[in-house]
């Protein structure tokens, strides 16, 4: 299956009109042909759908990848309990815009930075 | 005078372009940054080894090439170089782990230099990627234990044999001494006959401190390599150990996560030794997820009651087969077809040298945890 890793990197935005790649999402997903996350076979092998969140000054999170009411849910951990983010499931093409809604409501744009093979890319050792 | 004034611009300007033209051609990535750990230049070999431009970087805080924890400890590294000038990298350099921007943690030999420009101080970082260098050491290494593999199987059989030998003699005399006993109490319990039956006792009591003195003398004939035992940063220890270890692991996908107790970072030990075992138990995990769909591996420290800390490395893996669980600490046990079955015997004679032990879990969720406990040598006072 077309397993991929996608970089989504945080966008210029209201607080920066700059876009920022030291805050950035590396989420590991099957994309289908149209680009769009393939929730059946995400289903099959769930503990695949990892998400690892990489931003400057904070401890790496690490996580997994849920359906959830339409959207995607990234459940990334840390020390103590989780942080949720939510994703639309809209497809992810190459320098796409999709927005991200943190754990607080808020929302920020995010761009795909990268779309990756799951062999090299979305290597994190 | 402005001759002067221009003739000193233009050989300004060919020294930068004679720079610039140096440091466009060291396989080596050149980092500046000010004091506060924010990019301000990025050379063409960092562009190549971080994956990142150096437009997309500048400004951007350094941790941002760091994984945890380091990523998230590099303000705190630099605030404590301002407000204390204690050097711990700078002038020194050390091994440690860099993030590409593809999110893979790379092994690299950090650099570090100090500068004044003006009012300002700036911090110059060299960084080497070590994976080429380590991947021929652990090679050479390889062939070097396949080579010794044999000179010690040898030595362990002629060894085995001499100890066979040395210790058939008191075992013989304490099971004569032994059966002698049961005769004489069989034929009768006179005073005379309980006298000798305590005097063949005795016989087989000081037999049996015989066949222990030989083992012990046994047991220090292996350990006399000697030891240095003193005061490491656990973190470092592991940093080190997890990036030589992940070297060549970059292909098979494995998330590592690093999740370090500052209350449990100084500890008392051979930094070598526990290297080692580190290196093994991450190797190990790695190996044992090659086939998961999940390959998630967790380093963990935590500080224990009683003067002691917990190191844990998990993997996701199939878990450790039943055949083996028993004696999986026992020299020669194994269930890799090419293993030897000695490096966790090996974890083992080092953790308990240290006054340690190691066990095993399995995880919840399948995959295996190995922990091991080492001496803690406090907290340090910052």
């Amino acid at each position: 299956m077309n397993w991929k890793t996608v970089r989504l990197e945080l966008s210029p935005n209201v607080s920066s009109t700059k876009a920022s790649p030291s805050r950035a999402f590396l989420i590991r997903v099957p994309l289908d042909e149209l680009g769009v996350i393939d929730a059946a076979e995400l289903a099959r092998d769930p503990l695949r759908a990892t998400v690892l969140r990489t931003w400057s000054s904070e401890p790496d999170q690490f996580g997994h990848i849920e359906r959830a009411d339409g959207h995607w849910v990234f459940r990334c951990s840390r020390k103590r309990g989780e942080d949720v983010y939510r994703m639309p499931a809209v497809p992810l093409g190459l320098h796409d815009q999709v927005t991200v809604q943190d754990p607080n409501g808020a929302t920020q744009p995010f761009t795909v930075a990268s779309i990756g093979g799951t062999n090299r890319s979305s290597a994190q050792a | 005078m402005d001759r002067v004034t221009g003739a000193s611009s233009v050989s300004m300007r060919d020294s930068e372009t004679h720079l610039r033209s140096i440091l466009a051609t060291i396989p080596d990535a050149m980092v500046v940054i000010d004091e506060t750990g924010h990019i301000l230049s990025f050379s063409a070999a960092a562009e190549r080894m971080f994956g990142y431009t150096e437009e997309e970087v500048l400004g951007e805080n350094v941790s941002m090439l760091m994984p945890s924890p380091d990523r998230e400890r590099h303000d705190s590294y630099l605030e404590n170089y301002r407000n204390t000038g204690d050097r711990k990298i700078i002038g020194i350099g050390r091994v440690t782990t860099a993030r590409h921007r593809d999110g893979y943690t790379f092994p690299i030999e950090l650099s570090v230099g100090e500068a004044w420009l003006d009012e300002r101080r700036i911090f110059t970082g060299f960084i080497h990627d070590i994976t080429q260098r380590q991947k021929v050491e652990r090679r050479l290494q390889d062939l070097q234990s396949e080579l010794a593999h044999v000179g010690r199987v040898s030595e362990m059989a002629s060894f085995a044999s001499s100890l066979a030998h040395e210790l058939n003699q008191p075992l013989t005399a304490i099971a004569n001494y032994c059966e002698a006993a049961r005769d004489l109490l069989d034929n009768g319990s006179d005073r005379e006959t309980l006298d000798t039956v305590q005097e063949a006792l005795d016989e087989a009591s000081k037999e049996s401190v015989r066949a222990g003195q030989i083992v012990r003398r046994l047991r220090n004939f292996i350990s006399r390599g000697e030891t240095e035992q003193r005061v490491e940063s656990l973190g470092r220890l592991i940093t080190e150990a997890n990036a030589l270890a992940l070297v060549g692991s970059r292909e098979h996908g494995i998330e590592v996560q690093v999740q370090l107790d500052p209350d449990a970072d100084l500890v008392f030990v051979d930094r070598i030794q526990i290297q080692q075992v580190l290196t093994n138990l991450i190797r190990n995990a790695i190996d044992a997820m090659i086939d998961s769909s999940q390959k998630s591996l967790i380093i963990r420290t935590a500080a224990e009651p009683q003067d002691y800390v917990t190191v844990t490395v998990e993997d996701t893996g199939p878990g450790i087969s039943e055949s083996v669980v028993a004696e999986l600490f026992q020299p020669f046990v194994t269930s890799k077809s090419a293993g030897m079955g000695i490096g966790l015997s090996i974890c083992r004679t080092i953790v308990e040298s240290h006054g340690g032990r190691i066990w095993f879990e399995e995880r919840p969720g399948g995959g295996t945890a190995f922990q091991f406990t080492l001496p803690s040598a406090g907290v340090e006072n910052e």
